[in-house]
């Protein structure tokens, strides 16, 4: 009986022997990969401005709206718009439609421009200037 | 006098034999001599074990340049190369794939392609190649794009190389 059992044991021994043996032939390492996506933030205008007064004696004020959309992947950006516009006897001011901005890109949106204090004592005229947009 | 020649006589073959008895004290006999030579199979990374993508504009960027880690493989056998996964695979949170090939000598090899077996030696030119890509077998947002939040997504122990 102690034969047989040690007989077993000798065969068991041998048997994890060559597993051990046979795991030394393979050997593996991996590696760790980082992907850092950037904040992504544009803006297209698809549409600007362009006021024609027909009547300055009649119309004290005239609007146009523009639209530009905002790409980004940035939640919780928000939009503002700026001007230096400066014109002798007028007025220039901009409201933005919406000022919040949605991730995923193709977020449109729309501002509207006025000139008021039209009047006759501004001549024939045409004036230029740049409202800045910006998405922050 | 015939005695004493007698006994010179004997006591000359007497020295005579002990000299011949001499000779067989040089002798010889052979040993046996056995080495075992221990199979040896290692893999050691030569960078930080870490490929890494910078995504600069998502919107643009479906797939990236291949990016390779280098490895160092020694072995006193011939040995076979290969990667786990093999292939492509899906990486969430942002929506994007992974691809992985063997880089071996300046060729970037893919699964199907002939398998990598290197000969005995040390080898310093094998490589994990990676690229980000579209993610396979999404039908929506199966790429990088304005969805994809802005970060660093890390994935730990993203593909194994064994060598066997």
């Amino acid at each position: 009986m102690n034969k047989r059992l040690l007989f077993l044991v000798a065969v068991l021994s041998l048997s994890l022997l060559s597993v051990s043996l046979a795991a030394l032939g393979t050997t593996s390492t991996t590696a760790d990969i980082e992907v850092t996506i950037a904040e992504y933030v544009s803006i297209s205008v698809s549409d600007g401005i362009d006021i024609t007064v027909e009547n300055p004696d009649s119309t004290n004020a005239a609007s146009d709206t523009g639209t530009f959309t905002v790409d980004t992947n940035a939640s919780g950006k928000t939009i503002s718009l700026s001007d230096d516009i400066s014109w002798s006897g007028l007025t220039f001011s901009t409201t933005l439609s919406d000022s919040s901005v949605t991730a995923g890109g193709g977020d449109t949106h729309n501002f509207t421009a006025t000139v008021s204090d039209i009047d006759l004592g501004d001549g024939v005229t045409t004036k230029t200037g740049e409202v800045t947009i910006t998405v922050s | 006098m015939n005695k004493r020649v007698l006994f010179l006589v004997a006591v000359l073959s007497l020295s005579l034999l002990a000299g011949s008895f001499a000779a067989p004290g040089s002798t010889s006999d052979a040993a046996d001599v056995n080495i075992d030579i221990n199979e040896y199979v290692s893999i050691s990374p030569l960078g930080d074990s870490k490929i890494n993508f910078l995504i600069e504009n998502p919107k643009a960027t479906d797939e990236t340049d291949f990016k390779t880690e280098m490895y160092k493989v020694e072995c006193n056998r011939q040995v076979d190369v290969s990667l786990s996964p093999y292939g492509r695979i899906y990486i969430g949170p942002a929506m994007f794939g992974l691809e992985f090939k063997i880089y071996h000598g300046g060729e970037y090899i893919a699964q199907g392609d002939s398998p990598i077996t290197l000969d005995p030696g040390e080898h310093d030119n094998v490589g994990i190649a990676a690229r980000v890509t579209p993610a396979p077998n999404f039908p929506d947002q199966t790429q990088i794009d304005l969805n994809d939040q802005p970060g660093t997504y890390l994935i730990n122990n993203a593909v194994t190389i064994t060598v066997s």
